[in-house]
């Protein structure tokens, strides 16, 4: 039981992560066999649905722009700064930091990671691991999106007896970048009142505010 | 078959496992080929039996004759005889639950209903930046 309350914030976004997606797939199934029905074609199963393009864009496009987010977010803290935001570091402390202060090689200590306490192409790696697999997830998903949306917008061109596009022909189309802009776009809207309204507005208890009373052009100070 | 190949058959290797395998239908080429094949022998009835039902109710509106009967006789039985006399299969591409086939004398477009690929339009021109001109379509 103890081990779950230590977990219990992955647990709750793991969970409701599922649920989320279990209601996309059961409401994209519903809406793709109402297009099956009125095209005179027979309804897809749920299986086939969440094996089809037409889901994956639909779930690529979306994780592309999270995990787009998470990247930029965590790698633009280290060099910009706002005063008075929870989200960003004191304004003197820009840039990568002394090893001292990310307590690496010499200043590591007993308990810090392996890679963190030798130098060298691991500590490199180490050191970047966290955007490093950011920014994997990224690519990956924004390439699975760009197939499956290549197929999917292929499949809506033949259903209106058009000629199908490939690979190459769809990243130069507006779908592909309109459906990347659209979910970038209010990403980065969400970052930015994240850092702006965290200066001003507080959430009791909450790690990603300051403590209700801290003043306003406190920075870097988390609840 | 194009770079869509590959990807529907990803697809459809995962799709088979969630579902215990089900037969592979007939590949869209196949009945392109079977379609024009029975209307060069005359057989509109099969021929139609490839149509997307809906389809084949158009041609027989359009037509004013039952569709077995559209699809062999008078202009339309004319064009798809004249069409149909180059079986040749110069490509053929599925995007998920469409696919387009050229043959030598004819696009045609088909989409999967159930475990078999249906023609939804055949007889059809291309036109520039628009759909194409289907003689036989909804």
């Amino acid at each position: 039981m103890r081990r779950l309350k230590e977990s219990s914030l992955s647990l709750f976004f793991g969970a409701i992560f599922l649920v989320a997606l279990v209601g996309q797939a059961v409401a994209g199934v519903a809406v793709f066999n109402r297009d099956q029905l009125a095209a005179g074609l027979e309804p897809v199963t749920f299986a086939q649905y969440v094996t089809s393009s037409a889901f994956a864009v639909d779930v690529s496009e979306n994780w592309q722009s999270e995990f787009l987010q998470f990247l930029l977010f965590i790698a633009a803290t280290v060099f910009f700064v706002q005063k008075g935001s929870p989200e960003s570091k004191k304004p003197d402390e820009a840039g990568r930091e002394s090893d001292e202060d990310q307590k690496v090689g010499a200043h590591a200590q007993p308990d810090s990671p392996a890679w963190a306490r030798v130098g060298g192409w691991r500590l490199a790696v180490y050191s970047h691991s966290l955007t490093l697999v950011m920014g994997a997830v990224f690519l990956g998903s924004w390439a699975v999106q760009s197939v499956t949306g290549a197929v999917a917008f292929s499949e809506e061109q033949l259903r209106d007896l058009q000629d199908p596009v490939t690979w190459g022909e769809y990243v130069r189309l507006p779908d592909f970048w309109s459906r990347t802009f659209q979910n970038w776009q209010s990403e980065f809207l969400a970052v930015l009142s994240m850092v702006v309204l965290s200066i001003y507005l507080r959430e009791r208890g909450s790690p990603e505010s300051k403590p209700v009373g801290s003043p306003h052009h406190t920075t870097g100070v988390e609840g | 078959m194009r770079t869509w190949g590959a990807v529907v058959g990803l697809v459809a290797v995962a799709a088979g496992g969630l579902t215990g395998c089900a037969p592979d239908p007939e590949p869209p080429q196949d009945v392109a080929r079977a379609f024009y094949d029975a209307v060069l022998a005359g057989d509109g009835e099969t021929a139609c039996a490839w149509l997307l039902p809906d389809v084949a109710e158009t041609v027989a509106e359009d037509e004013g004759a039952p569709c077995g009967e559209a699809l062999t006789t008078g202009e339309l039985g004319a064009e798809l005889r004249e069409r149909g006399a180059d079986p040749a299969v110069h490509d053929a591409t599925v995007a998920g639950r469409q696919a387009q086939v050229r043959l030598g004398g004819d696009t045609l477009f088909l989409a999967l209903s159930g475990t078999s690929w249906v023609i939804t339009g055949a007889a059809c021109s291309p036109e520039p930046d628009q759909p194409y001109d289907c003689e036989v379509a909804l």
